[in-house]
């Protein structure tokens, strides 16, 4: 207001305009614009929208309306995604908020560091006593004091209600639906990689094989309740060695588990066999899945026959191993590359499917970005094992599954191919894997078909008008190959002769200097 | 391979204001309702009444199916997380959705209908980018919704969601 008021005139140089400062200029006030279509869409799809968006887009969604606060709150609760240093926060507004002690998925993601702990903030009293009086209402006052017997430690007031595994033990009681878990495994016995790095190994293996998931009193809470469990295999941060050799056998409710192979594993004191994998799985498990497969995925899986031989999972039905590379690669890592061991596993699979009636699918992805695709393990090793590791290469390199290219007898057997198929498939890689593989293919009387003829039929582009595969399903792959390597083929043309003829006019006008210079 | 020797079979669509679109049947088929649809009736050569989709939509989402024709069903990983995190979305699709929110709308609305799972997801995560990173005064302007919150009703909101803040 004040024009001669110099700190005002300093203020307006940095003005910090809104981002959308232009829409007050350009567009007519809300009443005059079209009528906000979001909320024209029902709640299942307002929903839908809000599973993509972050917790921070979230909670300012929830200030936006009414309408938008429900669908946004809801949506903080599927699942809910606790920051590391939300907890104490999330039972806080739980226990002022009954109608929120009905979730059902936590995920705590990073969680339990002890350097996490100082970033939790400091319990009012009057709330500590309120969750006293919730907790002694639920499970009776007994659980209290043990919830905070076992969290005292060595010093009361220090760690009393400061404690992340305490706030998750409160939260577990107050909400008793809490049946999806998500957690990240904490660094080794709660240290940081440095000291990790500098113990020896007999001191990693004590750790390892009495590291536990959770503390005591909080397993004790989990495994009578847990009905789904996700470790996940990419950490928030570095955590260091993630080898454990967690036993999920007191998971007495346990029906899905999600977790990386190196939980299974432990580093052994035998130095000529530096790993060993143990397998131990609850009672009611139906679903496994492995994400993260390492060259143990052999001895996992036959421990996976053991555990089910023994009785000690009867009810499993799915075994989901996630690969990090694609189907070839995650076949030989599983087999070590090793004939024998193609037909040992195989052996394993069918047994597991036709005694136990389990399943194992492979889930692979031919580069880090790609979706991952599934395939059923049995078949695809059916096929590995009939096929030479050449023609697996070249499956591998089109991105294929190798069921694709199996030959099969009349019974739909798998069978090796013959000498004559298996040259007509090295030399025409420009045709699907499919025809080649299929049953009534034959492959002496396709040899002298044109296509078949010359590798790169398409480089005489008068015969492939199309006409050949006219109306089967290749027609439109082979259309294109015609059209990119005819392109090709221009271009390299031109720039195949242009550089010919200078070099034939300089030698010209170099054998005229010379021969000039030589008069 | 001689069954499919012949023309590529197709459908007649009559959308919501009667314009009969004519599309190839596995085109249609990236939508479960036209799928089972065809499955149930068999295909007779009828056209099939879709009441709830208005021409300009419906050749808007054909498009999308015939570009994703081919793309193989979603794997079971894509769906494991029930949060997912990622709203990266394909450079075709992208440009597919640039388009005013009416008609963005209009595809989400008819993508749950037809029930096509990957075109809701494109349409969900276009409209998620759009939320991303923005005030709620931001997010007011960008969809032209009313404030109807009391400050009071604002403060308790901030206190409720405190928690999750920072993740």
């Amino acid at each position: 207001m004040d024009l001669y008021n110099p700190t005002n005139k300093t203020a307006k140089k940095v003005t910090v305009r809104d981002e959308l400062w232009y829409l007050d200029y350009y567009e007519a006030p809300w009443h005059l614009k079209p009528p906000p279509r979001i909320l024209e869409l029902p709640n299942e799809i307002l929903a839908a929208i809000a599973q993509f968006a972050t917790n921070r887009d979230l909670c300012h969604l929830s200030l936006v309306s009414r309408r938008m606060r429900d669908v946004a709150q809801s949506a903080l609760l599927k699942p809910a995604r606790i920051p590391h240093n939300g907890i104490r926060k999330f039972v806080e507004t739980l226990a002022d908020r009954p109608d929120l002690r009905l979730i059902k998925e936590v995920d705590l993601g990073d969680f339990g560091c002890d350097q996490h702990d100082a970033g939790l903030g400091e319990c009012a009293p009057e709330m500590l006593e309120k969750l006293e009086r919730l907790v002694s209402d639920i499970k009776g006052d007994e659980q209290w004091s043990k919830l905070i017997k076992e969290q005292k430690g060595g010093d009361y007031y220090k760690t009393y209600g400061t404690d992340s595994s305490f706030f998750l033990a409160v939260l577990l009681i107050i909400a008793p639906n809490i049946s999806t878990l998500s957690v990240e495994l904490r660094p080794l016995a709660n240290m940081t990689t440095t000291r990790l790095v500098s113990l020896s190994s007999p001191e990693i293996w004590m750790l390892q094989v009495h590291g536990r998931l959770f503390d005591e009193p909080l397993t004790h809470l989990l495994e009578d309740r847990l009905e789904e469990l996700t470790i996940p295999a990419n950490t928030s941060c570095f955590k260091g060695d993630h080898l454990r050799n967690i036993s999920f056998i007191n998971f007495n409710t346990l029906k899905r588990l999600n977790v990386p192979m190196n939980v299974f594993v432990h580093h052994s004191i035998d130095a000529t066999n530096p790993t060993e994998l143990e397998i131990r799985l609850p009672q009611k498990l139906e679903y496994l899945k492995i994400q993260a497969c390492n060259r143990l995925a052999f001895e996992c899986i036959s421990s996976l026959l053991d555990c089910l031989r023994e009785g000690q999972v009867s009810k499993l039905r799915q075994v989901d191993l996630s690969f990090q590379g694609c189907l070839r690669s995650s076949l030989v890592l599983l087999c070590h590359g090793e004939a024998p061991r193609i037909d040992k596993l195989r052996r394993i699979l069918r047994a597991l499917a036709s005694d136990y009636r389990c399943k194992v699918t492979a889930y692979t992805r031919a580069y880090l970005l790609s979706k991952y695709e599934a395939s059923d393990l049995l078949s695809e090793l059916d096929t590995y094992a009939n096929i030479p590791s050449s023609e697996a290469w070249m499956i591998a390199t089109k991105d294929e599954q190798f069921g694709d290219a199996i030959m099969r007898k009349r019974d739909g057997t798998p069978r090796e191919r013959t000498k004559a198929e298996r040259e007509l498939f090295c030399r025409n890689q420009h045709i699907s894997t499919a025809l080649l593989s299929s049953p009534t293919f034959d492959a002496t009387a396709w040899k002298k078909a044109k296509p078949f003829e010359n590798p790169f039929p398409f480089i005489r582009g008068d015969f492939f008008d199309g006409s050949f595969f006219r109306g089967t399903k290749y027609t439109k792959m082979s259309f294109d190959e015609k059209g990119k390597s005819r392109k090709c083929k221009e271009k390299s043309g031109k720039s195949g002769r242009s550089p010919r003829s200078p070099k034939r006019g300089v030698r010209k006008s170099l054998e005229g200097r010379i021969s000039d210079l030589i008069i | 391979m001689a069954a499919t020797a012949s023309e590529p079979k197709k459908v007649t669509l009559t959308t919501s204001d009667n314009a009969d679109i004519s599309v190839e049947r596995e085109v249609a088929e990236r939508s479960i309702l036209i799928k089972n649809l065809l499955e149930d009736i068999g295909d007779n050569g009828d056209a099939i009444p879709i009441p709830n989709v208005n021409e300009a939509v419906m050749k808007k989402v054909l498009e999308w199916c015939e570009q994703h024709r081919k793309d193989p069903p979603a794997s079971q990983d894509d769906d494991a997380d029930s949060r997912k995190k990622s709203t990266d979305i394909d450079e075709w699709d992208q440009k597919f959705m640039q388009v005013d929110q009416e008609m963005l709308f209009e595809i989400i609305l008819a993508a749950n209908y037809l029930d096509i799972k990957a075109l809701l997801d494109v349409g969900c995560k276009t409209v998620a980018n759009m939320i991303k990173g923005k005030s709620p005064d931001e997010i007011r302007k960008t969809f032209n919704i009313q404030n109807d919150f009391t400050p009071e009703e604002e403060d308790q909101i901030r206190r409720e969601n405190e928690w999750a803040e920072d993740r």
